[in-house]
């Protein structure tokens, strides 16, 4: 225990005797996961999205186009009467113009041009299944029945989201793609800044080292501090980067930042809790690297000299 | 408890700094090296505290064989080994008595050990009331007793010395060797490099000279 505290107060003793080059490194650390930190605060809004519309979204069955109005009822009782289906609304070419109208109200006068037979009277299905869990293949399942119907009705499609949801997992397949080699990066950057201000460090404590060796002192006396220095950089900037990430996001507007139709709730989402801790965690033993290598040069030097 | 073996140092192309030097000191034996500059005294040193490696030959330095020693072990071997230098090579900015515990302190042993060693080791060198003193405030003479306490102090079985008199006159040369002469007394080997002949008569010791890296006079 006593060499542990001894380490950290000579880590200490370092850190306090250069503070313009701890700040300067631990603020370009923090930049530096800033960045990486805003890729995985999209990642996880982008999951979310697709969690939540793929929980949430209900079906549309579109008709045939020659479907006449009066039909809409009786299908509309059939669709309901299937397994797994809580409610319909059957809305004829009319309702579905009105629809679109009210979904778009700064586009009306576009709208106002608009054939009422462009539009397919549709049918919205709204599913018995609540729990979010098990609502996707519920979803899939009165899917299937709807198609099923497709042979001997009016109905012409079935919706199920599941192409909005293949493209947003595209968009999330390549953001993941482009936050791994934001990370190698960030890695990099991180192994770059901190080795350097090690390497600093020891030259400023290049006398002591060297009596430390004189006198016996293993490697790991010399290396052990410079591992806690090198921790405590990566750490404090990736705390100082989650900070910052935080309030930057604290100070986005956050009505309308999503749009809403996909089902996502009101504001992004922080990443979570156990992110931040093991980000923390990962800038820390990046840390110890780097001061391992930085160390590893120095030590190897003096033998040779 | 150092033996060499037909030792030769070599840097570069250049002439050898050491060459076929043979030599055994007991246990507890004081010896002195000596010769002009460039004779090899600093060197013969380096390589017995593993500072430098031998070209050729072999060394025994308190059970270790040098020629043969890993990098990792050389931090076993230097704590076996006091080395004193002309330079003092004192921590400038730390206390009398920190620069002596700090050779404790690296080798992790518990501060409720270092403080009486350290305060037993500064009285003996008779530097008990400056151990809250930093160096540059000493004279040179007593920044020499600080860096002989903290190369005493771990209690190794050799202790090495590199013209530590070299900045200091007569009198406190004498002071100083007097400390080499107690350490002496208790049983540490030690090998002192001097040029300075009054100082070795005066002790009476062992006298080892080296002529263009080369034995040339082994007698007492």
């Amino acid at each position: 225990m006593h060499r542990l505290v001894w380490f950290a107060a000579q880590a200490a003793r370092s850190i306090g005797a250069s503070p313009v080059v701890q700040v300067v490194a631990v603020s370009t650390i923090a930049v530096a996961l800033m960045v990486l930190g805003a890729v995985g605060v999209g990642l996880v809004n982008l999951d979310g999205l697709i969690d939540r519309w793929r929980a949430d979204a209900d079906l549309v069955v579109f008709l045939r186009p020659n479907t006449p109005d009066s039909e809409l009822p009786t299908l509309a009782a059939r669709i309901e009467a299937l397994d797994g289906v809580a409610a319909t609304r059957a809305l004829d070419r009319d309702a579905a113009l009105a629809d679109l109208r009210a979904a778009f109200p700064d586009d009306a006068p576009l709208l106002d041009g608009l054939d009422r037979t462009l539009l397919p009277a549709v049918i919205e299905v709204r599913l018995a299944e609540r729990d979010r869990e098990t609502r996707d293949a519920a979803r899939q399942r009165v899917a299937e029945a709807l198609r099923a119907m497709a042979a001997f009705s009016a109905v012409d499609a079935v919706d199920d989201g599941e192409d909005l949801i293949a493209r947003l997992q595209d968009l999330r397949t390549g953001a993941r793609a482009g936050g791994a080699v934001l990370a190698a990066l960030a890695v990099l950057a991180v192994i770059f800044i901190i080795s350097n201000t090690i390497r600093l460090t020891l030259y400023a404590r290049r006398d002591e080292l060297e009596i430390m060796q004189l006198v016996g002192a293993s490697d790991f006396f010399v290396r052990a501090p410079c591992y806690i220095e090198g921790a405590f950089q990566g750490a404090a900037g990736a705390l100082l980067a989650t900070g910052g990430l935080w309030l930057m996001i604290r100070a986005l507007p956050q009505e309308g930042l999503l749009p809403v139709p996909l089902g996502a709730e009101a504001g992004l989402r922080f990443l979570p809790v156990e992110a931040v801790v093991l980000g923390t965690l990962g800038a820390a033993l990046v840390g110890v690297l780097a001061s391992h290598l930085a160390t590893g040069r120095f030590i190897r030097r003096d033998d040779e000299r | 408890m150092i033996r060499l073996f037909h030792v030769t140092k070599r840097y570069g192309r250049d002439e050898p700094a050491l060459s076929d030097v043979s030599l055994r000191l007991d246990k507890g034996e004081f010896a002195f090296v000596t010769g002009p500059s460039g004779a090899g005294k600093s060197t013969l040193l380096k390589l017995l505290f593993a500072a430098e490696r031998p070209t050729d030959g072999r060394i025994l330095v308190a059970g270790h064989d040098l020629s043969r020693l890993r990098a990792s072990s050389v931090p076993i071997l230097r704590r076996n080994v006091g080395v004193v230098f002309q330079d003092f090579r004192l921590l400038p900015r730390r206390s009398v008595f920190d620069n002596v515990a700090f050779a404790l302190e690296v080798l992790g042993q518990p501060r409720s050990r270092i403080r009486p060693r350290v305060e037993q080791v500064l009285r003996q060198v008779g530097l008990g009331h400056k151990m809250d003193a930093l160096p540059l405030r000493l004279s040179g003479g007593e920044q020499q007793r600080v860096a002989i306490a903290r190369a005493l102090v771990g209690e190794p079985a050799v202790v090495l010395a590199d013209e530590p008199t070299g900045n200091l006159d007569a009198a406190l040369s004498r002071d100083i060797m007097d400390l080499f002469t107690d350490a002496h007394i208790r049983g540490t080997t030690v090998l002192v490099a001097t040029h300075d002949v009054q100082l070795m008569r005066a002790v009476g010791k062992r006298i080892i000279r080296l002529e263009r890296g080369r034995v040339v006079e082994d007698h007492g």
